[in-house]
C-alpha cells in the first residue's frame, strides 16, 4: 500500500462527504446554467457578482452559504438543494 | 533537470486514470514523492485527506472536468477546497499538487509542495515543482496536438520514455 492508499484509508468519512456534496452543488448549478444557456458571465451579471466568483463556485471547491444557494435558486428558477421533510 | 521521464499509471478509477511522472534516477514517482513527503505531517493531515478524497470522488464519479481544476500557467493545480478548510478549523491551505489534465479521463499527477509566500516564485518548496509541471505540460500538450502522444479513452498509448525538450 503506497502513501496515497494509506491516506485514502485513514481519511474521515466527513472529508469524503463534504467533498462529494460540494461537487454535487457545483454540478447542479452548472447543469441548470447549461439548461438555460447561461454562461458564467450571465449568472454573474444576474447576481451582481463578478465572473471569477461564479467560476470559483463551479469548481466545487467553494463552500457556498445557504443564502447564496437561495439567490442562485431564484435566478436559475430551480431547486439546488432539496431537503426531505418529515411527514 | 534530468532529461528522461516516463509516464506510468498511478491510480485508476472508473472515470479517471491518474498517471504520474517517473524522472530518470529518482527513487519514487513524482506523485508518490508528494504523498510520501506529507503523509505523516500532522499539520497537513486534513489537507491531504481532502485532497485524496477529491481525487477519488472526481475519479470515481465525475470525470476530470476542466472547471474543477485551478489553472497554473500551462499546468493545473489541485489545492484542497479553500473554504472547506475554514469549516474544518484549518485557516488556510497552501498545499499545491500540480497536475496535467489531458482529457476528462486522463490526468497526470506531478509533484507539489507548500506555497509559503504570495507568489509561487518566492516559495522555494513549490517553485521547482511548478516549473517542472509546466515544462511537462507544455511539452505533452504539444506532443498530443501533433500526434506524438495519443489517448484511447483513459489510456495513454505507447508509454515510451520522453526526452525533455530544451
Amino acid at each position: 500500500m503506497d502513501a496515497f492508499d494509506l491516506i485514502a484509508t485513514r481519511a474521515p468519512k466527513q472529508a469524503r462527504q463534504f467533498t462529494a456534496k460540494m461537487l454535487d452543488v457545483a454540478d447542479r448549478i452548472f447543469a441548470l446554467m447549461e439548461a438555460k444557456g447561461m454562461a458564467p458571465k450571465d449568472l454573474a451579471l444576474a447576481l451582481n457578482e463578478n465572473e471569477a466568483t461564479v467560476n470559483l463556485w463551479l469548481t466545487g471547491r467553494y463552500n457556498l452559504e445557504l443564502s447564496t444557494i437561495i439567490r442562485l435558486e431564484e435566478v436559475l428558477g430551480e431547486d439546488i438543494l432539496v431537503v426531505p421533510v418529515a411527514a | 533537470m534530468n532529461n528522461f521521464v516516463t509516464i506510468r499509471p498511478f491510480k485508476t478509477f472508473k472515470k479517471v486514470a491518474y498517471y504520474t511522472f517517473w524522472v530518470e534516477g529518482r527513487e519514487k514517482s513524482e506523485a508518490d514523492a508528494f504523498f510520501s513527503k506529507f503523509e505523516n505531517d500532522k499539520t497537513l493531515a486534513t489537507d491531504l485527506d481532502i485532497l485524496v478524497a477529491w481525487l477519488t470522488e472526481i475519479g470515481d464519479r465525475r470525470g476530470a472536468k476542466a472547471r474543477y481544476f485551478r489553472q497554473e500557467n500551462t499546468a493545473e493545480a489541485l489545492p484542497p477546497p479553500h473554504r472547506i478548510m475554514a469549516e474544518l478549523n484549518v485557516n488556510k491551505c497552501d498545499l499545491r499538487l500540480y497536475c496535467i489534465r489531458l482529457s476528462e479521463e486522463v490526468v497526470i499527477l506531478s509533484n507539489g509542495g507548500l506555497k509559503t509566500s504570495q507568489t509561487v516564485q518566492d516559495s522555494p518548496d513549490v517553485w521547482p515543482k511548478f516549473n517542472f509541471a509546466n515544462k511537462m505540460a507544455h511539452q505533452l500538450l504539444k506532443q498530443l496536438q501533433i500526434g506524438e502522444i495519443q489517448l484511447d479513452g483513459s489510456t495513454i498509448l505507447d508509454l515510451n520514455e520522453i526526452e525533455l525538450w530544451d
